[in-house]
């Protein structure tokens, strides 16, 4: 467990290190949310319906300013990592070493996001406890807290399984970090990181049902801003949990595959 | 004829501290210490032209800064320098038209490109008429022996064809001086000694001054006969190789390890003892003696294992670095 | 050497520069392809704010929707410019500093900012948004019937000039940065932000982010001087303003571009 401890700290260290970064890229989120906020301040001004896409005008703030923060508090960046490992043999470190690679990657993760999974807490908390103040329409209880808490968990669990998987294409196709760019920007899109995936239309929305991604970034946002009801929370959750799991033994398989297949190449 | 002047240059640099561990990581986020350097302290020597002249010593004792001072890419804290009348750093086009530098570690070709598109860029870039260039370029060609790889994409060659390629796009232009900074580094054997032939030929036909730096005593023996010494951004020394040379290649140095413990008296009359635990030596020996010595050792000792290697540059240079202070 | 020739040699190196770039990435071609397949997708994304546009039937002041696909066609038609020509070049810039490759660069005998800048040209990332974009325009050039003469032809191409000069500086200047910090994937990050506030008429924007986007941090010059020209609603003194401001980043940009160089070269050994 030490080991872990130890590439935690390291994870930390190195985003103090970076802490400049950090906060630049924050600020960076404000653009889009400027962006889409005037786009859907215009869109509901001119347009003589209440709700656009199924959402209220609160509903739809909330739903681009939690977007653009869970999608922060979701990303990974790990398949770059992973790939430099691959490239400069650097896996073969943790071949030779009593440490499990996966866990590895996991805790040094997690330290480098500490700060970053704090300060957006903070933010969401501040924007969803704001909403309550301000509008009456929408309402958020102690019960809901505690799940959304949870969900999100869920969220960077499952999003974090997700990079995992993909980073494995680097073991099969080589200079793929370029590719990387490709799949990060998708996903976030199909995870309704950009728009609600209601802008797709009916037709795709239910392929996205059967697909893990809107359960990393669309199903807590459309919990916080209260588009859900409390029945499909529960079933959503379930389906969640049931994507982690079933990604996990996937991501297993993969990189047992894969792994056999670096040493047998010689890495 | 001087060519290049230096006095008094001078190069401090400042950079952060970082200790290790958590607890220095936020220290950091609130206040990082400030430490100044000193990479090349008050060096000052003249070259003539037509002159080859290395410069020596360990890494990081201020040579490369010293080099890239010359070339103008970096600016000194101190001192001054001319070059054929120009103050390198001003970095004025005739003067870079009049110079190149190749760095043994930095590449000047398009990896993704033959060289021979990289050397059309650069004739453009140095202006050069075709038949200048045509002729230097066969010329350099010849000599380095490498038409057959000049139509390969870079990034596919080997480590010493990509040097010579890197030497002729330096020498496209027809410079007057040459820095070179680590040129055989990483290369084989018989790279190593391709180019060092090829530099001292080229030297010789085309008068061009040549300043060089190296960490392997073999480049320098046998390109130079004069060397600028410099540890830790002091020059130590400045003249003939061969008289360094006595400083510290005379003596060879001998690592026993016995299967049983000799007593140190045993090894006294062999030559210097430096270490001696019991069963692991370390001898220095004459350099006529170390064959007999050696024979003598592996017959009448319980020998493990032993080796025999030249005095490091860095002790030796520590060595004269030494001499220098007492000398005093 | 007088002004002519030596615009003529650098025109001269900058074909080489084209030339060389072509032939180096026909021969990685899966580079070629991984470009043009990042490009794509960042065309999709792009394309989402179409769909939102007409689906809500996006009416800005007097402004529909076939009026904003010549914002976003602009827009993306830059994007291609940036990035295939500059762009590529842009984010090298802090890896040159850190590996050392500027300092070869620096003792040629030729501008090192041209040199560094415009060295790499990647038609992988230019291909995709230059159709994207162009095909944008031609479709909304259509819907809203607007005169092909040289007057609109021309203004419209005047102003994508002005455009593509004050891209190369804007967004040059914060790369110059890396001369002073280690890491800046972060810059690049609010760079390409800002650069995304193009995609829609600056009217949709509240009047403090005009005079940002217009006067502090001239963006919204880029892409919306061009279709706001077409769509008549540019002030004369707008168009001075847009005609001056490329000098003004051209000084400031040298500016920093020297202090940097200077700082390079004083700081590090």
């Amino acid at each position: 467990m030490k080991k872990y401890m130890l590439s935690f700290n390291m994870g930390i260290q190195n985003a103090i290190e970076y802490r400049f970064n950090f906060f630049l890229s924050l600020i960076s989120i404000v653009f889009p949310i400027i962006i889409q906020t005037s786009i859907w301040i215009a869109a509901f001004n001119h347009s003589s319906e209440a709700t656009l896409y199924g959402y209220n005008f609160t509903q739809m703030l909330l739903y681009t300013l939690l977007a653009a923060l869970i999608s922060r508090l979701v990303a990974t960046g790990i398949e770059y990592e992973i790939n430099e490992d691959i490239k400069n043999g650097g896996l073969n470190k943790y071949i030779i070493r009593p440490i499990n690679y996966f866990m590895y990657k996991l805790s040094v993760f997690i330290g480098s996001k500490c700060l970053q999974y704090i300060v957006l807490s903070i933010l969401i908390a501040i924007i969803v406890s704001g909403a309550t103040f301000y509008t009456d329409e929408y309402e958020l209880g102690v019960y809901k807290i505690l799940v959304s808490v949870f969900i999100l968990i869920s969220s960077c669990i499952l999003n974090f399984l997700i990079s995992y998987i993909i980073s494995a294409i680097a073991f099969w196709l080589t200079d793929v970090s370029y590719l990387f760019v490709v799949t990060t920007l998708l996903v976030n899109i199909v995870s309704g990181g950009v728009f609600p995936l209601e802008i797709f239309g009916n037709t795709v929305n239910r392929i996205f049902d059967f697909l893990p991604f809107k359960y990393t970034i669309y199903f807590p946002v459309n919990t916080l801003n209260g588009n859900l009801s409390g029945a499909a929370i529960t079933s959503s959750l379930f389906i969640q949990w049931m994507w982690i799991l079933v990604i996990y033994l996937l991501a297993k398989l993969v990189w047992r595959r894969a792994m056999t297949r670096y040493i047998a190449v010689g890495g | 004829m001087t060519l290049i002047s230096v006095q008094n240059l001078t190069k401090h640099f400042e950079y952060y501290e970082k200790e290790q561990g958590l607890k220095s990581s936020f220290r950091n986020l609130l206040h990082r210490k400030k430490m100044v350097k000193a990479a090349v302290e008050q060096v000052s020597f003249e070259i003539k032209k037509g002159e080859m002249v290395a410069f020596l010593g360990p890494n990081g004792a201020g040579k490369t800064t010293t080099l890239k001072m010359l070339s103008g890419i970096l600016h000194p804290s101190e001192g001054s320098a001319s070059i054929m009348g120009f103050t390198p750093w001003e970095r004025k086009n005739e003067f870079k038209k009049a110079m190149s530098i190749v760095m043994g570690q930095k590449s000047q070709l398009w990896w993704d490109l033959p060289a021979i598109d990289s050397f059309y860029l650069l004739k453009n870039i140095y202006d050069l008429s075709d038949e200048n260039y045509n002729n230097t370029l066969n010329e350099l060609v010849e000599l380095l022996d490498v038409k057959h790889v000049l139509n390969i994409q870079v990034r596919r060659l080997s480590l010493g064809e990509r040097m010579k390629l890197e030497l002729i796009a330096a020498l496209l232009h027809s410079p007057k001086v040459l820095f070179l900074d680590e040129p055989t580094i990483g290369l084989d054997f018989i790279s190593q000694k391709n180019i060092r032939e090829f530099l001292k030929k080229y030297n010789r036909d085309t008068q061009t001054t040549i300043i060089l730096t190296s960490h392997y005593m073999k480049d320098i023996e046998d390109l130079c006969d004069r060397s600028i010494i410099i540890n830790k951004g002091k020059l130590i020394y400045d003249g003939k190789i061969s008289e360094i040379q006595s400083a510290f290649q005379r003596k060879k140095r001998m690592k026993i390890s016995l299967s049983e413990l000799l007593a140190r008296e045993q090894f006294e009359t062999l030559g210097s003892i430096k270490e001696y635990n019991g069963y692991d030596v370390v001898l220095e020996v004459e350099n006529e003696r170390f064959k007999e010595i050696a024979h003598l050792v592996l017959e009448q000792y319980p020998v493990q294992d032993l080796t025999i290697e030249d005095i490091p540059l860095e002790e030796g240079i520590s060595l004269m670095y030494q001499k220098g202070e007492q000398d005093q | 050497m007088s002004l002519a020739q030596t615009l003529k040699r650098y025109i001269r190196l900058y074909a080489l520069f084209i030339k060389n770039s072509v032939i180096a990435q026909m021969e990685y071609r899966t580079n070629f392809i991984t470009g043009l397949l990042v490009e794509t997708a960042y065309l999709f994304a792009k394309c989402l704010y179409v769909i939102v546009v007409y689906q809500t039937d996006l009416h800005i002041g007097s402004i529909g929707p076939d009026q904003i696909l010549m914002f976003i066609g602009t827009y993306t038609f830059l994007t291609g410019i940036y990035w295939g020509l500059f762009g590529i070049n842009f984010i090298k810039l802090p890896e040159h500093i850190r590996n050392g490759t500027l300092e070869l660069l620096m003792t040629k005998p030729i501008s090192l900012q041209f040199l560094v800048t415009l060295r790499h040209v990647d038609m992988g990332l230019a291909l995709p948004n230059i159709i994207g974009g162009i095909t944008m325009i031609v479709i909304s050039w259509n819907k809203v019937n607007l005169d092909v003469n040289f007057y609109t032809v021309g203004g419209f191409i005047f102003f994508i000039i002005i455009g593509v000069i004050i891209t190369y500086f804007l967004f040059l200047i914060p790369q110059i940065l890396s001369f002073w910090f280690v890491k800046t994937s972060a810059i690049d990050d609010v760079s390409n932000s800002l650069w995304d506030f193009n995609n829609m008429p600056m009217t949709l924007y509240p009047k403090w982010a005009h005079f940002i986007g217009m006067y502090l941090i001239p963006i919204f010059i880029i892409t919306n001087f061009g279709p706001l020209f077409l769509y008549d609603e540019l002030k004369v003194s707008d168009v001075f303003w847009a005609a001056g401001v490329p000098f003004i980043l051209i000084s400031s940009m040298r500016l920093m571009w020297n202090k940097g160089l200077r700082n390079y070269s004083s700081a590090s050994s």
